[in-house]
């Protein structure tokens, strides 16, 4: 008997707290609709957000950041709806909530230890002692001390963003492209140092980025977004799951005659041959084993989501 | 808003050389000038351009900084509201200002001091004192200026305002028309004749300074509205 392959996955979280559920978030602009996105951050899991340029993920931080307006659904933090909240409560909230953008957004004449002076009387429960090691594991001090930010690499001031914020004693860390542009060793660096401040149970990330090879090596969860929508989102490990099939035109005909595919297959046509995506590679070789199914990348999972037809 | 205030802060202590200076540079050969005609009081002038023009430039030289970086975006993202923004930034003029009154009014006691060393004398040399309320006067007009100008900045942002900086200036062109002095110069007349009523200008300083202030307040409620509205 054969088996049918399961429709796209979605995350189903169940009872798990969340400390950021966005429902339904809706946001217009001209030529661009951010639509009825949903996704969860469960508390002490690291999610990533993948999508193309001008998908949306920016926005939807944004969004979740409040420095846009969103025209429907609404943002659950920490289990609050921060529409509902007044500034003083949001602001209460915030404290719980770090950002690290995709550049070092700071004045660019203050220096490193006016940075870290400045996130002190922000955050109520910033940890000097803190910050001083995670700068100085990472080459900030004491070198860098006196150096402004604009005489800052891009390596360093991500740096910089990223021991300010892990120090400021958040629970929710919201990452936009932390990674891009540093070089190969400093990407690591960043990476371990977020996966140390993951260890700990009450942390919890959302991260999007470009270079999916980071987020296979740190997410737990994988939304991917296009078009303002979120077209799939699952456990990290659903991908190791999936598979692409190299298949030729009688190949694909058949196994979409067979119907196996739930709903809908997105299949990439090549000049002689197509790819399929697989969403249960094992499941397929047992029913076509003469048919050749590699193993699915996340890039590989979103060049056939973004630019694979629907079948 | 402590940490938004320690950011201007730190603005401003590498703004504030520049700025001195090209105050001091503007300021000279008015001054001596109008040593030298002997209408015009050396201190006083000092005091009042030099709190004026730093009120202004160093207030709106922090909006600058604001754009540069995406520094106006990623703060939002601290535990930050936009309320505290704007009142951080209200409350940060009145501080500057009131440090150029400081600083002004010891320029102005020293202009006194050592211009008759070069003159020989000094017109209608006028005292600390003087000088100081001349400062005030000088840093509540300053933010009158800024109360025109920080609700535009904070509403459309600093690049697309920089043509709206200049109302308040403009506005004062206008007195160059006959009938707005005309009008301007029957009000002085009338307040004048108050003053003589009274026996003393303190009251309508007081007046004055509680107009200012509320006009000031009003501008920062409506500096809340406007960026709360904004999109970043």
């Amino acid at each position: 008997m054969i088996s049918k392959t399961p429709a796209l996955p979605f995350m189903d979280i169940g009872d798990e707290p969340c400390d950021l559920h966005v429902s339904s978030v809706t946001k217009h602009y001209d030529g661009f609709t951010l639509n009825s996105v949903s996704l969860d951050v469960p508390r002490g899991s690291v999610v990533g957000l993948i999508g193309q340029n001008g998908a949306g993920k920016t926005t939807l931080m944004k969004s979740i950041l409040g420095t846009v307006h969103i025209d429907g659904g609404s943002i659950e933090l920490f289990g609050r709806n921060v529409a509902s909240l007044s500034q003083n409560e949001l602001v209460e909230l915030r404290n719980r909530l770090c950002f690290v953008g995709a550049v070092t957004a700071y004045p660019n004449v203050m220096t490193v230890t006016e940075v870290a002076h400045m996130y002190q009387f922000a955050f109520r429960s910033f940890d000097q002692a803190a910050y001083e090691q995670f700068a100085t594991r990472m080459g900030l001090l004491p070198s860098s001390a006196g150096k402004k930010v604009k005489d800052l690499s891009r390596g360093m001031g991500m740096k910089l963003q990223l021991a300010c914020t892990l120090a400021c004693g958040a629970d929710l860390a919201i990452l936009d492209e932390p990674t891009a542009g540093l070089d190969p060793i400093v990407r690591e660096e960043v990476l371990d140092i977020l996966r140390e401040w993951m260890e700990d149970d009450r942390h919890s990330a959302l991260i999007s980025s470009h270079i999916t090879t980071d987020l296979e090596k740190i997410a737990d969860y994988l939304v991917f977004i296009e078009n303002g929508q979120v077209i799939m989102s699952c456990e990290r490990d659903a991908i190791d799951m999936m598979g692409i099939a190299h298949l030729r035109s009688a190949e694909l005909e058949r196994v979409l005659a067979d119907g196996l595919i739930a709903d809908r297959a997105y299949v990439l046509r090549h000049d002689l041959s197509y790819d399929m995506l697989v969403t249960n590679r094992a499941a397929f070789l047992r029913t076509y084993p003469d048919y050749v199914c590699d193993r699915a990348s996340i890039d590989d999972v979103m060049v056939l989501l973004v630019k694979g037809e629907v079948r | 808003m402590r940490a938004l205030m320690y950011a201007d802060w730190t603005i401003v202590r590498r703004v504030f050389l520049r700025y001195l200076l090209i105050t001091m540079f503007v300021m000279t050969p008015i001054v001596v000038m109008g040593n030298n005609d002997g209408e015009l009081a050396a201190g006083t002038a000092v005091v009042t351009m030099c709190v004026m023009m730093m009120t202004i430039y160093l207030t709106l030289s922090i909006f600058s900084f604001d754009t540069s970086n995406d520094w106006e975006q990623f703060r939002l993202a601290l535990p930050i509201s936009t309320h505290q923004v704007v009142r951080s930034r209200y409350a940060f003029a009145v501080l500057t200002s009131l440090g150029t009154v400081l600083l002004g009014s010891a320029l102005g006691v020293l202009v006194e001091l050592v211009l008759p060393l070069i003159h020989g004398s000094v017109a209608a040399p006028r005292g600390f004192v003087i000088i100081f309320l001349a400062g005030i006067g000088a840093a509540l007009v300053g933010l009158l200026f800024l109360s025109i100008e920080m609700p535009i900045v904070f509403h459309l942002g600093i690049e697309k305002a920089r043509m709206a900086i200049s109302i308040p200036f403009m506005l004062c062109m206008l007195f160059t028309i006959e009938p707005v002095r005309d009008a301007l110069i029957s009000l002085l007349n009338k307040l004048e004749h108050v003053e003589a009523a009274l026996g003393t200008p303190a009251p309508l300083f007081a007046g004055g300074a509680c107009a200012v202030i509320l006009v000031y307040l009003a501008s920062m409620r409506l500096s809340e509205h406007l960026y709360a509205n904004r999109e970043f």
